[in-house]
């Protein structure tokens, strides 16, 4: 008999929860909704810091006119650091044994790199 | 004699001419005055968008509408994200400050601050919970909750042939209800520039 009655008690009880969560909702409001508001609660902060900013997500857009000054600017610059490089050195790819190996007795007449030439020295 | 006078004058008259042609130039411009340098996105271009949209959204039918379905309660906005997905870099607080500030001078329509502006806001009433009289301490849970929040995007597309560029930007901000998701307004600019280099 106790327990009949313990179970009708709790069974009321359940009934009653839930009639008071159904009178909370809202008309037309989804029961289901406390899913999704614990879903956000956490990361709003994380989801509002942004703003009123502008999120930058450019792309590069092909122009031929800018590609190409690219292609001009970077072969410039492979031209200067190659002209820089000297393989005229004694055992260098494009070594060859002259008198005047490494300008050596001779001016540089100031280009400011030694052998600017590159080793085209005929020892002459 | 006559020949080391015409040497000096020659030397002042090349070294004024250095200082010159090195001196940097400011020349103050007009802001509403169109100036197109590079072709890029610039200020006029800005003006344009921020123009546009403050015509439209102010005078559009969402406004009246609420008004009247609220009994005359103005609605609250915040501003919320822009995306720029186009090729250049571009800010849209240029233009969407001209937005907030037509709200504000409006009159019918309140702004809200939102994200880093709102978290200063609220660490200074935190700030006040500790270090400000009761009688002038700010209390939370009194903030206005906003009824729609302005969010935009930027896009472009670029076609470019030899010398000729011919680049198109999309602007738009819309308007959407934070309750029902409803999308209330859509501003839109379109801008096409043909450059040649």
């Amino acid at each position: 008999m106790r327990t009949i009655l313990i179970t009708i008690a709790g069974l009321i009880a359940l009934s009653l929860h839930s009639n008071a969560q159904h009178a909370s909702l809202a008309t037309d409001q989804n029961p289901r909704y406390e899913q999704s508001r614990a879903k956000y609660m956490n990361k709003s902060d994380s989801l509002t810091s942004t703003q009123g900013t502008t999120i930058q997500e450019t792309y590069k857009a092909y122009d031929w006119y800018e590609a190409r000054e690219a292609k001009r600017k970077l072969r410039k610059e492979s031209n200067f650091y190659n002209n820089q490089l000297d393989y005229s050195f004694y055992g260098g790819p494009f070594f060859y044994p002259t008198l005047r190996y490494n300008n050596f007795g001779y001016r540089d007449y100031g280009n400011g790199y030694r052998n600017y030439n590159r080793g085209h020295h005929f020892g002459w | 004699m006559y020949f080391n006078k015409l040497k000096n004058i020659t030397v002042v008259a090349i070294l004024g001419l250095m200082l010159s042609s090195c001196a940097r130039q400011v020349t103050r411009i007009n802001t509403e005055s169109a100036a197109d340098i590079s072709g890029n996105w610039n200020v006029t271009d800005s003006r344009l968008v921020a123009e546009e949209m403050t015509k439209s959204i102010v005078s559009a039918k969402w406004l009246p509408a609420y008004l009247e379905s609220k009994a005359g309660k103005k609605p609250t906005i915040i501003v919320g994200l822009v995306q720029n997905k186009s090729h250049e870099h571009i800010e849209a607080e240029t233009f969407v400050k001209a937005v907030e500030s037509s709200f504000v001078q409006n009159g019918n329509i309140r702004l809200v601050q939102g994200g880093k502006k709102r978290e200063e806001l609220r660490a200074e009433k935190a700030d006040q919970q500790d270090n400000a009289s009761v009688s002038t301490m700010k209390k939370f849970g009194l903030e206005n909750g906003a009824d729609y929040i302005l969010q935009g995007s930027i896009n472009s597309i670029v076609d470019s042939h030899k010398r000729n560029k011919v680049v198109y930007y999309q602007v738009n901000l819309e308007l959407t209800d934070i309750q029902t998701n409803e999308v209330v307004w859509i501003g839109e600019k379109k801008i096409t520039k043909a450059v040649k280099n």
